[in-house]
């Protein structure tokens, strides 16, 4: 196993155990969580508990299939995705001054600052790492570039 | 000149981007269906439009819980209490270091909810001389404050007590605010 192999799977094991991390305590406390999400003072109140209710859900799926190495792509792909999401949302709360909880892996005790922000862009490199180094395949890739156990894409020429 | 799949790929995108987007779709697609029928079996589920008036989120909490709420301490008698100076009483500021050297209510502490414990530990031998202590953050939504409040009560504080106009209520009152690490 290459360093780079090695690499990968340590970034996808370590990003899918935040993800999981991150969720478990706001499935068990979905009210908590919907206060720290109108906090923010971004979504209409309305839809506030909708994202509460699923976005946990959300995480722990792809969490599990970045450890799992199942539909690796997909879940390092919202995994950015997200990761984006919550980026802006938290660069928007600190730049209109709102002193509030972060939300990040508990529901409350996890004040919002500037280094959740840096926490949030070192998770996004890992992710679009992940991403990059589970996506090529094919005859022309190295070995180090796949570490997914989804089957290869592979075309042969036909007649 | 066609081009033809390997039989395991059979059914699957020949795009791997388009392969990853659907796979992201689907994730998301199953976690907003384990999303509501959690929901809807846990008995911690939330309505799916929610109230968050301060009457909502007391009127959700049961009669012991609504017991273990700090009292709340109006503007007027914390005004009183920073000008009396009063060595039995401690005001402690929730926020961030950073927003309490930017200012803070005189004589405050600095006690950051954010590290509790590391924070907690040079002030603790003074809070337990201390007969009552003013709890406070930004005001509005701030909710550092509660937290605070609640983690010195675990603690064996008594008589914490929460200014819930915070600084928003102190500043729009035209007092002033001490700036630095100094109380």
């Amino acid at each position: 196993m290459t360093a780079r192999r090695i690499i990968a799977l340590l970034l996808r094991l370590g990003l899918g155990g935040v993800f999981v991390a991150a969720s478990v305590p706001k499935i068990l406390d979905p009210a908590g969580f919907s206060r720290n999400i109108f906090h923010y003072e971004i979504l209409p109140g309305n839809l506030v508990n909708a994202v509460a209710i699923t976005l946990p859900w959300v995480e722990l799926l792809v969490g599990l299939c970045l450890i799992a190495g199942f539909r690796l792509r997909g879940a390092a792909l919202t995994a950015i995705v997200s990761l984006v999401i919550f980026t802006a949302a938290m660069s928007s709360a600190l730049a209109r001054g709102l002193n509030i909880d972060c939300g990040c892996f508990k529901t409350s005790g996890t004040p919002l600052g500037p280094e959740r922000i840096l926490g949030d862009l070192a998770l996004l490199v890992a992710a679009v790492l992940v991403y990059r180094w589970s996506g090529a395949t094919g005859p022309g890739a190295s070995a180090a570039s796949s570490f997914s156990t989804q089957p290869t894409h592979v075309a042969r020429p036909g007649t | 000149m066609t081009t033809q799949l390997d039989p395991g790929m059979r059914g699957q995108s020949p795009v791997p981007g388009r392969r990853s987007f659907r796979d992201a779709c689907g994730l998301v697609l199953f976690g907003i269906l384990f999303g509501i029928a959690a929901n809807a079996l846990s008995p911690r589920g939330i309505p799916w439009v929610g109230d968050f008036s301060r009457g909502a989120a007391l009127a959700n909490r049961s009669e012991e819980e609504l017991k273990e709420l700090p009292p709340v301490v109006e503007l007027a008698d914390v005004q009183t209490a920073v000008a009396a100076g009063d060595s039995l009483l401690a005001i402690l500021d929730a926020r961030l270091p950073e927003d309490y050297v930017a200012g803070h209510l005189p004589g405050a502490l600095n006690l950051s909810v954010d590290n509790l414990d590391e924070f907690y530990a040079p002030l603790k031998a003074k809070l337990e001389r201390m007969n009552r202590i003013i709890v406070y953050c930004d005001g509005g939504d701030c909710e550092l404050s509660h937290d605070l409040a609640e983690a010195l009560k675990s603690y064996g504080h008594k008589r914490v007590q929460l200014f819930a106009g915070g600084i928003a209520a102190w500043t729009e009152a035209g007092e002033k605010l001490t700036e630095g690490v100094e109380p």
